[in-house]
């Protein structure tokens, strides 16, 4: 049985930043891809590289400061190998971008459902030539869509005007005007409260599966990637440490940093549940470790660990781990947690 | 007098980082000058100056009312006269020169005393507070309010059409921006190392503006006076071509322009000639201020 | 908010009163001359002072501050004792011209801010230029980038007209406009650089800083489009507060260059004053022009506050 092929694909990423007069190395080898239709979860603390990946790969970053390196298909179109306008236009159309903080996704000064107009007018991504009234009646529609109330008043309103989270549906909103197949999300309901970031991976999850759209989140909290996504990516140091199916992650997770995320994030259904924060901080990729990147914060870490970077080896069918010492699966971890 | 309330210990940490900073900001000011962005502009205005000062004594030439009847408004290149002559038979190579000094001198000289006086008005205002200091602010505010060139020409008239006269005019109006730049930078100190009133008894207090105010404010206020060099040199140049700063038969480039105006049409020269300096001296100072200013900018 | 316009304006009413004292001190300066001008050579100590009588002249000062004051508040600016005429409304037909003129002025420099800023952004390499040409603007005084042109464009291409005004109630909207474009020019073109700095490190801070744009790229939408209707409109509010407050500055500006221009608006009028030693002309002009200065100036600053994005936000 074959498989359909991946819509986004990424091969051997690498980013690195200018920095006095050599380079730093800030995202290593990552790769990973996501079948249409599939919601893959990029983790990681801050600064381990999930949001430049992801600009990188859409071609968002200023070449005079990044050097990237690596192969990216996105709608099995190899990026590498369209000239710029036409690499820029294929991406527009392809892909859309939903940012952590709304207030700052939305032009402060034009209303919204016109922000969402403009895009089915005059976006590339358009498929079909509305005229105006046509194309307003399409916002609204979209507007409910994404599950904001009284759309037709809620049009004229200004960004300040609306809430967190219905300005995050709005940013989603216009993402599905642009047509394309995937959603790239970054942080997607860092900037919103417990509540609404239920409802906004609600709608996002819902999106996927009523219209197939590919969903790839970036997010600290582990336990978010957990329910809402289909395969887990886990990030640290600027390199893949973990990838692994979502389903039952706690339980499948190997990797001590994976381990050390669960622990650390707010759980009220574990017993005694009383989050253990990661101690330490992440490496500076000014100064590269020679061995494993975690070892200093790693809880099991041995001696060889410090000696040599491990390299990220495939455990199972869906499953690559960077780790000398991973963990024994699963009952091991179910019995640790306290 | 009460004693100021200030510890030595906490004066010996004020007088630290600040003295540091003084000798910080006059080794920085040198390595700018260092840097081609400012040298090569730099040294085309030094050079402007040069030629304006020393030129006429280096290359022999002429007064600039030297001329004679008979020698009237020849054009360039003629034998013994360069750039020709005027209606009244002066070498205008010579008045260039000459008029160049003139301009030059009310540049330097007005941004100095607006310099001066903007910096003694600026940190007392600051210093001694109450109503003194709203009244010098609003002053501030109304010379800078004013529109510059009304004032100046005023001024001139009313003093007449001396070389002096002319640099005072031009100095009010600066006096409001280095006095406003002078009064923030002092209340930046006040506000940070003097939470006490300054009544300061005699030395200490002399000790505090010399030390510690002054060496905080005069570099910015350098970096400004640069820049107040072009804007005086051309208020000069406006006020001497309306005829209300430097007087025939002294020539100076604003003099130059508006003299030549009448002939415009055959003889065009007249013009473009003092203009032609006016600009390259202009744009030189310029692009030398503007050049520290970056510099002053990164690095800050 | 409140509390503080009636703070500024009781600034602003300060800083106008001051002003006034001042062009009334100024003006008191050149009365005494006034009197050798209008006696010329029939002056004696005793006409001196009948005349001196006869124009209230020696009153002490403050009482004759304010009568003045009183009377030009009424809208009484007095004869002139030079040219006989009204002031007020003479103040008030050279009203036009230098109003005309400051407009042109401000729309050539707000034309070339956008060009020049537009230009800047989308080819950067041509930043250095663009900043270069800037200075070069700012260092050349405006009545010589006015004779320049005049040499250019009247006395060699015979393409504009030397003589800037011509009324456009007699000769036309067309000719009127047609002469003033060379001063416009001329005016404007010392205030763009100022313009162009602000507008850019704005556009440039949105262009970095700002979410919205790399969204609005990513919609597909062009950079043309994102650029004029996204990103210019966030970043004028900086520009419109320096428009209103440069207005004072330009009213300075006028006086050169009606004169080189020749155009008979308040500029020419205040020159004129000066040198015919017309002293009740000289404070009517310097009244209207010290109101109309702090009266942008308050603009320029009710404009800021208004059109900080932080305010609009809430």
């Amino acid at each position: 049985m074959t498989a359909p092929a991946p819509l986004v694909r990424v091969e051997d990423l690498n980013i690195k930043v200018r920095n006095g007069g050599g380079w730093v190395h800030l995202v290593r080898d990552v790769s990973y891809a996501v079948n249409p239709g599939d919601c893959l979860a990029i983790v990681g603390e801050s600064g381990a590289g999930k949001s430049i990946g992801i600009r990188a790969v859409l071609g968002l970053l200023d070449e005079r400061k990044f050097q990237v390196t690596g192969k990216f298909w996105l709608g099995g179109v190899e990026l590498g190998s369209l000239r710029p306008a036409a690499r820029r236009a294929h991406v527009t159309r392809h892909a859309s971008l939903v940012f952590q903080d709304p207030s700052r996704s939305l032009n402060p000064i034009m209303r919204v459902g016109q922000q969402i107009t403009e895009t089915l007018l005059k976006g590339s991504g358009r498929t079909e030539k509305l005229n105006r009234s046509q194309a307003r009646e399409r916002s609204i529609e979209l507007m409910r869509a994404v599950g904001i109330g009284a759309p037709e008043d809620r049009y004229h309103a200004y960004p300040h005007e609306l809430s967190g989270g219905m300005k995050q549906r709005i940013v989603i909103a216009i993402a599905l005007a642009c047509g394309s197949q995937v959603m790239f999300c970054d942080e997607p309901t860092s900037a919103l409260d417990v509540t609404t970031q239920a409802q906004i991976m609600d709608l996002l999850d819902d999106l996927r599966v009523t219209r197939g759209i590919t969903t790839v989140v970036i997010t600290h909290d582990l336990s978010l990637a957990a329910s809402r996504a289909q395969e887990v990516l886990v990030m640290y140091a600027g390199q893949v440490v973990e990838t692994l199916p979502a389903a039952d992650l706690a339980a499948h997770a190997r990797m001590p940093y994976t381990e050390a995320l669960i622990f650390a994030a707010p759980d009220p259904d574990a017993e005694g549940g009383l989050p253990r924060p990661i101690e330490g901080q992440p490496p500076d990729p000014r100064t590269p470790a020679a061995g494993c990147s975690f070892q200093p914060r790693c809880g099991y870490a041995a001696e060889d660990c410090a000696a040599q970077a491990p390299e990220l080896t495939r455990v199972d069918d869906n499953h690559s781990l960077r780790c000398w010492h991973p963990l024994a699966t699963g009952s091991a971890l179910e019995a640790a947690r306290p | 007098m009460t004693q100021l309330a200030l510890p030595d210990a906490d004066l010996a940490w004020v007088e630290g980082p600040q003295d540091q900073r003084f000798r910080r900001s006059a080794r920085g000011a040198l390595r700018a000058v260092a840097t081609p962005s400012v040298a090569i502009p730099g040294a085309v205005f030094l050079l402007v100056v040069l030629a304006c000062f020393a030129g006429p004594a280096l290359f022999g030439i002429p007064g600039p009312n030297a001329g004679s009847i008979t020698s009237t408004m020849l054009p360039l290149g003629s034998p013994g006269h360069l750039l020709g002559t005027n209606e009244l038979g002066n070498d205008e190579l010579s008045r260039l020169l000459f008029g160049g000094r003139v301009s030059i001198i009310v540049g330097v000289g007005a941004t100095a005393i607006s310099l001066l006086a903007g910096c003694l008005l600026g940190m007392s205002a600051c210093y001694f507070g109450g109503f003194y200091e709203k009244f010098i602010m609003r002053l501030f505010d109304t010379l800078l309010a004013f529109p510059s060139l009304i004032l100046a020409l005023a001024i001139a008239d009313y003093l007449g059409p001396a070389l002096r006269n002319t640099i005072l005019a031009i100095s009010v109006f600066g006096v409001s921006q280095f006095g406003r730049l002078a009064w923030s930078q002092t209340l930046r100190i006040r506000d940070r190392d003097f939470v006490v009133a300054p009544r300061a008894d005699g030395a200490r207090g002399r000790r505090i503006i010399f030390g510690h105010i002054l060496p905080n404010v005069i570099p910015p206020l350098l970096g400004l006076a640069l820049f107040n060099v072009g804007t005086a040199m051309m208020m000069e140049a406006g006020l001497s071509y309306l005829g209300l700063g430097i007087a025939q038969p002294n020539p100076s480039w604003g003099n130059m322009i508006s003299d030549g105006q009448q002939y415009l049409y055959n003889a065009p020269r007249l013009v473009i000639m003092p203009c032609i300096a006016l600009v390259v001296a202009l744009v030189s100072l310029n692009l030398t201020a503007d050049a520290i200013a970056r510099r002053q900018e990164t690095r800050a | 908010m409140a509390r503080w316009i009636i703070d500024r304006l009781i600034q602003m009413i300060v800083v106008l009163i001051f002003a006034t004292v001042l062009g009334f001190l100024l003006v008191r300066l050149l009365k005494g001359n006034e009197l050798f001008a209008l006696l010329g050579d029939n002056y004696t100590k005793q006409a001196a002072d009948a005349l001196s009588a006869q124009l209230g002249l020696n009153k002490p000062l403050p009482i004759q501050y304010l009568t003045w004051l009183g009377d030009a508040v009424r809208g009484d600016f007095g004869t002139s004792a030079v040219t006989q005429q009204a002031v007020g409304p003479a103040l008030l037909a050279a009203l036009g011209p230098t109003v005309e003129l400051l407009i042109g002025a401000q729309l050539v420099s707000l034309v070339l801010t956008l060009i020049t800023t537009s230009v800047s952004v989308r080819w950067r390499w041509t930043e250095r230029l663009t900043t270069g040409l800037a200075l070069l603007c700012s260092s050349v005084p405006s009545f010589v980038v006015g004779l320049l042109m005049i040499v250019l464009f009247s006395t060699t291409l015979h393409l504009l007209p030397a003589i800037a005004w011509a009324s456009p109630k007699t000769a036309g909207w067309g000719t009127n406009i047609e002469g003033m474009i060379m001063p416009s020019i001329a005016l404007g073109i010392s205030v763009f650089p100022n313009y162009m700095r602000v507008l850019r490190s704005q556009v440039n801070e949105q262009l970095e800083n700002e979410e919205y744009v790399t969204l609005a790229r990513m919609k597909g939408l062009s950079g043309p489009r994102v650029f004029i209707r996204h990103v210019v409109p966030n970043s004028l509010s900086g520009l419109i507060t320096l428009v209103a407050l440069t207005t004072g500055f330009l009213i300075s500006g006028v006086v050169i260059v009606e004169q080189v221009f020749g155009i008979p608006g308040e500029g020419s009028l205040v020159y004129n004053a000066i040198q015919k030693r017309d002293a009740t002309m000289l404070e009517g002009a310097i009244l209207l022009i010290a109101v109309a200065v702090v009266v942008f100036n308050l603009i320029g600053e009710l404009a800021q506050m208004r059109l900080d994005p932080r305010i609009r936000a809430r």
